[in-house]
């Protein structure tokens, strides 16, 4: 233990003799270390953690699929009606629905962010109301369903935490809810809503199988369940396609003959996005890491070979190879502790950066902290780290030749001794540093493309704001096309208002509206029938949109007054479904075929809009009349010259002198919402960037620091050879070449590498080639400018060696 | 150039000055010296007295601060870098106390590389360092790395470094100062022998013993010549 502390003791010591050594090498493992545990910890708390409920692992999300919707996410509720009585796999299967009622009760009315959910939902997850009671099953029918429990967050800031409110009414949508109970504190909904806030009130479903909606081919609700005890997901997946097989068979007209349960674990499912890319990202940072070390490393090998004569006469004194070795070891023991302790700091700033700028679609992302595993995590990495960069140097420094190290004060010979293992280092830092240039360039022009791509309509200068037409005045439909008639009149009166539409589906904000297209004159049969998304939109919509004619003609107001229905549709939905004819004339419905309902005739064709994202491909689009289908929660789009708080103003005060109750939310302008649908790309794109530089200048400093050395080392061998007659040019061919030899071997294991990988990088890409050879070439020649450049400051100094100073020295 | 009349060195009123911050120090005063082609001559002083600075600005690794320098007839003394370096590759060859030979490179390699600085051919440079390394009696060790031969061996391999480039003149720095005395006589009796042979020598060393193999020695004193004397017969 004595012996041990002097060791500290003594490389405390030498750490602070070499103040430049100490820091280069400490800030070098910080970044490694810290680009790590940040990362770690998001990885820990959104991929590691299990989710907040009993026995998590139990828990899949179900969904229908067929051919023609591949990756499901949805299911109705007769299809789980149907399931659960078939199922033999699955204890339980409950259903919800996001749900926005308006809240009327304050002094403006607001939405509230609510769920709908089945009355197994909270006991299929092990949650039980802190106060109150449950959702019993005789309150989850379409009469009986008027009922709420309360988040603990709602309840606490709307009604003070006063335990009172049970058994009291809150009005929702102007019809008053009973609030049955309170959910407890500890309860996270996680991802089950996609909204953007946590829900706040939770109602029962309210569906029988007698209500239109619940219809097998309704599919609008999402489905989590609990497997058996003993049942693998694998068990549960082939039991439930079996079961769609079946159903497919018993009832044709209602499930096509692809039909297919898509059984996911809970948390894959929400997760299935973001956990490639964020295991991407902690590849990406144990990459930076490995080049810190290999940098250290290459450090503390440079050192261990200035120190040969001391360890030498240590040796010669009576000190064993081990004790030499524990002793260089505690010195990188030191470093990497010291690396260590700056990491956790970068990681505790990183962390917050991380929560700060991280991307609503990455669910948990609150909950990330530095916590006890996350600080075990580097305290491993940081023993690890210590053990890998202090290893080699110590051993190398053990096995002196003690002899020819004590007599080299008189030594004959010059040069460098060929160190294989730190040229080794540097090549496999220049590789390392290549992948991720490679792939944070990749990335990089993924983000560009996409932010590139044309989303089908002009987002400047366009303001968008939801409203929605609730209670008893608006039963009527007529009444709801009135109001929406009167105040986009009043909108395009306002100053600098350019123009103004409505809509069902606003294009990239994340609304999900698809329905069947039914032609009059080619009947398809149910399961074939091909889906669009549905817009319900005013006739000045594609104005205010910007979205460009193709053919035919937009509508007009004359169409919005009249009988007839018209219909217009997107490029794609002309080009898949008519190929060979022209589809203005034609004559459809959108949702079931409805031969007793009037046709709406299809009069123009519009260009396509990417309805999921500038990333996404477009899709079949359909447009029809609000005033045929009346939607009573549009979106309003406004062009305007005026500046987005003017209009949230002006456009409330409009809508509120004509209804005080109607409620106002989500008012943005339109490219604030492109840009949101590019966050996660944007995220992953940054950082995966930050940690390209990172690595690039991290391999940078290792190169510079192994020129340096060598030139430091070789200045006899330069002196002499200058003294012999090599000109300078000689002097910087002979070290240029050293170094783009290393660049060199590095860059082909780094292409041989990053081709490997870039399989991992093919779902983050947009529009490029995971193996792009214009991006590889482009890379090649940054990493290798950025090596040449790293040589330069060594190489100079070598060409500046004085020969009869060098001689002096030697 | 100007004739030189069997001269191949000539210095006048050389002085050399080291500055370092506050400090002037003077390491060489007024050195008048000629050598002639074929002269074998040491240069001999207590430690201090400025030999090796001499021969540094002989060998043009320095310039002198003051004075004239011809080599062969050419004025040296102002050249650039880039002109020092390559007369130094062409007409002087020099052999160190440390032997200065670099270890990653074999005997074979160490002599080639004056020829390579030249831009010699290989078939030509094959021949020269042969020639050279036949000449010190080191030819059969051509594959070897210095580190695999004795002291002696190696300054042999040095002396042929300095040989094969064919030079005016043979610049010696205590080439005996690392060798132990048997292989330190060996040394001395290579360079008496490449002098019989038309070799112009110029050594520096501090060891009377070694100064007598010279046909003519310069003393040297305070950076100042005191004495010269001359040998009638080389060698003691």
């Amino acid at each position: 233990m004595h012996t041990l502390w002097e060791d500290v003791h003594y490389g405390v010591r030498m750490l602070a003799k070499s103040p430049a050594f100490t820091v280069v090498a400490v800030v070098t493992l910080a970044l490694g270390i810290g680009a790590n545990t940040a990362l770690f910890s998001v990885v820990n708390a959104v991929l590691l953690h299990s989710l907040p409920y009993r026995q998590a692992d139990r828990l899949v999300a179900l969904a229908a699929g067929d051919r023609e919707t591949s990756d499901p996410i949805k299911v109705s509720y007769g299809t789980a009606e149907d399931w659960k009585a078939r199922s033999r796999t699955l204890q339980s299967i409950a259903l919800y629905q996001e749900w926005t009622p308006t809240w009327t009760g304050g002094s403006a009315p607001e939405i509230v962010y609510g769920m709908r959910v089945t009355q197994g939902f909270f006991p299929l997850l092990g949650v039980q109301p802190a106060r109150g009671r449950a959702i019993f099953p005789e309150d989850d029918r379409p009469d009986r369903w008027h009922m709420v429990l309360l988040s603990h967050a709602y309840w606490v800031g709307r009604f003070a935490a006063n335990p009172k409110v049970i058994g009291t009414n809150i009005v929702l949508d102007q019809v008053p809810f009973q609030i049955v109970g309170i959910l407890p504190e500890s309860f996270q909904p996680v991802s089950f809503s996609d909204a953007g806030s946590p829900p706040e009130v939770w109602a029962p479903l309210g569906y029988d199988l007698s209500l239109p909606d619940a219809c097998r081919t309704c599919q609008h609700l999402q489905s989590v369940a609990r497997l058996k005890d003993g049942v693998s997901v694998e068990q549960a997946r082939a039991e439930m396609n079996s079961i769609a097989a079946q159903l497919a068979q018993q009832f044709p007209k209602e499930y096509p003959p692809e039909s297919f349960v898509k059984v996911t674990p809970l948390g894959e499912s929400w997760y299935g996005r973001v956990q490639s890319a964020l295991w991407m990202l902690l590849g990406a940072t144990i990459l930076v890491l490995l080049i810190a070390c290999a940098n250290v490393a290459s450090l503390l090998l440079a050192r261990a070979a200035s120190k040969q004569r001391e360890v030498a006469l240590r040796a010669a004194l009576g000190a064993s190879r081990l004790r030499i070795v524990r002793q260089l070891l505690t010195e990188s023991a030191l470093v990497s502790v010291l690396g260590g302790l700056g990491g956790i700091s970068l990681a505790f700033w990183g962390t917050k950066l991380l929560i700060l700028w991280g991307p609503q679609a990455i669910p948990r992302l609150s909950e990330v902290q530095v916590d006890r595993w996350v600080l075990l995590f580097t305290l491993f990495v940081s023993v690890a780290t210590g053990i890998l960069t202090g290893l080699a140097p110590a051993l190398q420094a053990a096995h002196v030749d003690q002899r020819e190290a004590l007599q080299q004060t008189s030594r004959s010979l010059v040069g460098v001794p060929h160190s294989g293992f730190r040229s080794l280092l540097v090549v496999a830092e220049m590789a390392c540093a290549f992948v991720l240039a490679a792939g944070s360039a990749l990335l990089l022009k993924s983000f560009v493309r996409a932010m590139d791509v044309t989303p089908g309509f002009d987002a400047q200068r366009l303001y968008t704001t939801n409203f929605a037409l609730i209670g008893p005045n608006y039963e009527d439909p007529k009444a709801v096309v009135r109001f929406e008639r009167e105040v986009l009149e009043r909108i395009r009166a306002l100053p600098g208002v350019e123009a103004a539409g409505i809509t069902s589906n606003l294009p990239s904000g994340g609304g999900l509206d698809q329905a069947g297209l039914q032609i009059q004159d080619r009947p398809i049969p149910p399961p074939q029938v091909p889906s669009v998304d549905r817009y319900q939109v005013s006739p000045d919509y594609f104005r205010a949109m910007g979205i460009p004619l193709e053919r035919g003609r937009l509508f007009t107001e004359a169409d919005a007054a009249g009988v007839f229905p018209v219909a217009v549709i997107g490029e794609k939905t002309a080009r898949e479904i008519w190929p060979n004819e022209d589809p203005i004339g034609k004559r459809i419905q959108l949702g079931g075929r409805h031969e007793d309902r009037s046709w709406a005739e299809i009069v123009g064709i519009v260009g396509d809009v990417h309805q999921y994202g500038l990333d996404s491909s477009t899709t079949p689009q359909a447009y029809l009349l609000y005033s045929h289908y009346p939607f009573p929660r549009p979106c309003l789009l406004i062009r305007s010259r005026t500046d987005a708080r003017t209009l949230t103003r002006e456009t409330q005060s409009q809508l509120w002198s004509l209804d005080r109750t109607v409620p106002i939310w989500n008012p943005a302008m339109m490219e604030e919402i492109l840009s949101t649908s590019l966050s996660r790309r944007r995220f992953t794109t940054a950082l995966f960037s930050c940690f390209g530089f990172l690595a690039l200048l991290l391999a940078a400093t290792g190169i510079y620091c192994v020129m340096s050395y060598q030139v430091a080392r070789r200045t006899g061998e330069i002196g002499i050879r200058m003294a012999l007659g090599a000109q300078r040019s000689d002097v910087l061919k002979m070290i240029v070449d050293g170094g783009a030899r290393l660049t060199a071997s590095g860059l082909v294991l780094g292409v041989a590498g990053a081709l490997s990988l870039s399989y991992l990088l093919r779902r983050q890409l947009y529009g490029i080639s995971p193996n792009d050879p214009l991006t590889f070439f482009e890379v090649l020649l940054v990493v290798a400018l950025v090596a040449l450049a790293a040589c330069f400051i060594p190489t100079r100094r070598a060409t500046r060696v004085d020969p009869l100073v060098a001689l002096r020295y030697e | 150039m100007v004739e030189t009349n069997g001269t191949l060195i000539k210095m006048e009123g050389v002085k050399k000055v080291f500055y370092t911050d506050e400090v002037e120090t003077h390491a060489l005063e007024e050195i008048h010296l000629e050598i002639k082609k074929g002269q074998y001559i040491s240069i001999a002083g207590p430690s201090g007295c400025g030999k090796s600075t001499l021969l540094s600005i002989l060998g043009l690794l320095d310039s002198p601060t003051e004075g004239n320098y011809w080599l062969n007839g050419q004025p040296v003394a102002k050249l650039t870098i880039s002109e020092r370096t390559r007369i130094r590759n062409r007409e002087i060859g020099f052999i160190f106390q440390a032997f200065n030979l670099i270890g990653d490179l074999t005997v074979y390699e160490n002599v080639e590389l004056p020829l390579t600085y030249r831009g010699t051919s290989a078939a030509e440079r094959k021949q020269k360092v042969q020639q050279a390394l036949e000449r010190v009696g080191m030819a059969h060790r051509l594959r070897h790395y210095p580190s695999q031969l004795s002291g002696g061996q190696q300054q042999r391999v040095a002396v042929a470094r300095a040989l094969v480039g064919d030079p005016l003149i043979l610049m010696a720095d205590e080439p005996t100062g690392n060798l132990d005395s048997k292989n330190g006589e060996a040394v001395m009796e290579l360079l008496r022998d490449l002098h019989r042979n038309g070799a112009t020598i110029c050594m520096v060393t501090h060891d009377q013993r070694y100064a007598n193999f010279a046909e003519r020695t310069i003393h040297l004193f305070d950076g100042r010549i005191v004495e010269e004397t001359q040998e009638a017969e080389v060698g003691a």
